[in-house]
């Protein structure tokens, strides 16, 4: 009830206007005692109150700057806060990129590797070692390589010329065929897909055999190793095959040479695949090219035997004339 | 709107504005600061805002809500019943300490304590011209209760204000030199 008496007061001292049950109201209480006191103090104070009343009088000019100010420093660190976290975002990666190259260059092991696709390659490793890669063939190396150790991946065929040194040259072959030298010179064949990983030495000892196989042996001059990467099997023979090298002398030689063998080189040296007529296999062959073709190879079997030949799909077929 | 369309604008209502602000906060750097921060808000609204046919309205309202939010914020003399104004020991009532700025300080000091809403519904009531309806809709809320409000603040203001005019002739005639300034005021708007 008090309360909505200091409404209504308060209406009437701010000058607004009552309704009738207001008036009532009001007109009750302001006849007791002491309550017409309490309006005119109520009014009085609202009267007081006036001396807070004024008006300020701003500078509109200055108020402008002042505002174009305040709003350029607030776009000026909208756009601060947003280059601040590009630049951040920026520097991170930056940063980032640094320690991974870092990490390439000197950290993780740096390897050379040289693939010899459908081609032939003479390349020379840093300790003068020269190797002619055959076709598919690589060789993997660390950046290291010849001070401490000659370490080499190898995979496919190629000729070693090893240089001498102390430091022994190691060779890690598919299949687990390890080749050690000190320096000499041979030729290796270890193609991860073939079954027999062979060796020629041609100087020097070749140390050569399955990883893990302690009885590993040294072969020298005019060897010839063949090793079955499936069952291990070793078969050593004193070098008869001048034709071993033929890929990289483009010399073929055959001196009384069994079919077989010859179907064998003339394949190899080719790349394909060569089939002859049924119940050749104990035919001896002889005969030299160099720099041989393989029309001029099979005419001149062809003459040899009394063969016809067809060359089709990547192979060769001997056949009887009729 | 292009930056010279805002400066009209701006120039325009600036002082209309920082002066609803000083109804409510009493000071004047902190008026012109309101002014500007709604003028502020409003640039960077600018194109978002759909054209309103009231911009004055909308700047208006604006004010009234920061300044509301800065007496909430700054409020420094809470409402205390039992405390009154005039608490100094060796406060004397003579008319020389009557002076301008005693007043001003005691009345100033007054308002303040009243709680934040009762507060600014007072001192737009007082001071910047609004009527009660307009009051109720700018702070969202009702006619009564901003009736409510106002009589509430004269309640506790009669009480400590109440040695002030308890005393002098001065200050009546100080009443009427108010009273008829605002008058004449009233008739310049």
């Amino acid at each position: 009830m008090e309360d909505r008496i200091y409404t209504i007061a308060g209406k009437k001292i701010a000058g607004q206007s009552i309704n009738p049950e207001e008036k009532v109201l009001f007109s009750k209480w302001i006849e007791q005692e002491g309550n017409r006191e309490i309006y005119t103090e109520m009014s009085q104070a609202w009267e007081i109150t006036g001396v807070l009343e004024k008006q300020i009088r701003p500078d509109l000019d200055v108020e402008w700057e002042r505002f174009k100010t305040l709003r350029n420093q607030q776009h000026g660190s909208a756009i601060r806060r947003h280059r601040s976290f590009y630049f951040s975002v920026a520097a991170s990666i930056v940063l980032l990129l640094g320690l991974f190259f870092t990490y390439k260059t000197f950290i993780q092991d740096k390897e050379i590797e040289i693939l010899a696709v459908g081609t032939k390659r003479q390349i020379q490793l840093p300790d003068g070692s020269l190797i002619w890669l055959n076709e598919n063939s690589s060789i993997k190396y660390p950046s290291d390589f010849g001070k401490e150790n000659r370490k080499i991946k190898f995979s496919g065929e190629a000729w070693f010329n090893v240089a001498k040194s102390e430091v022994p040259f190691e060779i890690y072959s598919p299949n687990e065929i390890v080749t050690k030298v000190l320096g000499t010179k041979f030729n290796l064949r270890t193609f991860k897909d073939e079954v027999n990983a062979e060796l020629s030495v041609f100087e020097g000892k070749v140390s050569f055999g399955k990883e893990n196989d302690l009885t590993k042996k040294v072969y020298t001059k005019n060897y010839e190793v063949i090793i079955n990467t499936v069952n291990s099997k070793i078969t050593e023979k004193e070098m008869v095959n001048a034709n071993a090298l033929s890929w990289r002398t483009e010399k073929l030689e055959f001196d009384n040479v069994q079919m077989t063998k010859v179907v064998l080189d003339l394949e190899r040296y080719f790349g394909i695949k060569i089939t002859v007529p049924p119940n050749t296999d104990s035919l001896f062959y002889t005969g030299r090219f160099s720099g041989p073709q393989l029309e001029e190879v099979a005419d001149i079997m062809d003459l040899t035997f009394g063969w016809n030949h067809k060359i089709e799909n990547r192979q060769l077929n001997f056949m009887f004339t009729y | 709107m292009s930056e010279d369309e805002f400066e009209k604008l701006f120039k325009s209502h600036f002082a209309f504005l920082s002066n609803i602000a000083y109804a409510v906060v009493k000071d004047e750097d902190s008026a012109k600061d309101i002014a500007q921060q709604v003028f502020i808000k409003l640039w960077e609204k600018r194109m978002e805002l759909k054209i309103r046919s009231n911009i004055k309205a909308y700047l208006h309202r604006a004010v009234v809500n920061t300044a509301i939010n800065y007496i909430e914020k700054n409020k420094k003399i809470f409402y205390d019943n039992s405390k009154e104004v005039f608490d100094e020991v060796g406060e004397s009532f003579d008319l020389d300490s009557l002076s301008s700025e005693f007043i001003d300080k005691k009345v100033r000091v007054s308002i303040e304590k009243l709680p934040p809403k009762c507060q600014v519904v007072f001192s737009l009531s007082r001071f910047s011209g609004m009527s009660n309806k307009e009051i109720a809709e700018e702070m969202n809320i009702s006619l009564k209760a901003v009736e409510k409000h106002i009589g509430n603040a004269l309640k506790h203001l009669r009480i400590s204000l109440k040695p002030l005019y308890k005393s002098l002739i001065g200050l009546i005639i100080f009443f009427f030199g108010v009273g008829f300034f605002q008058f004449i005021l009233s008739f310049i708007k």
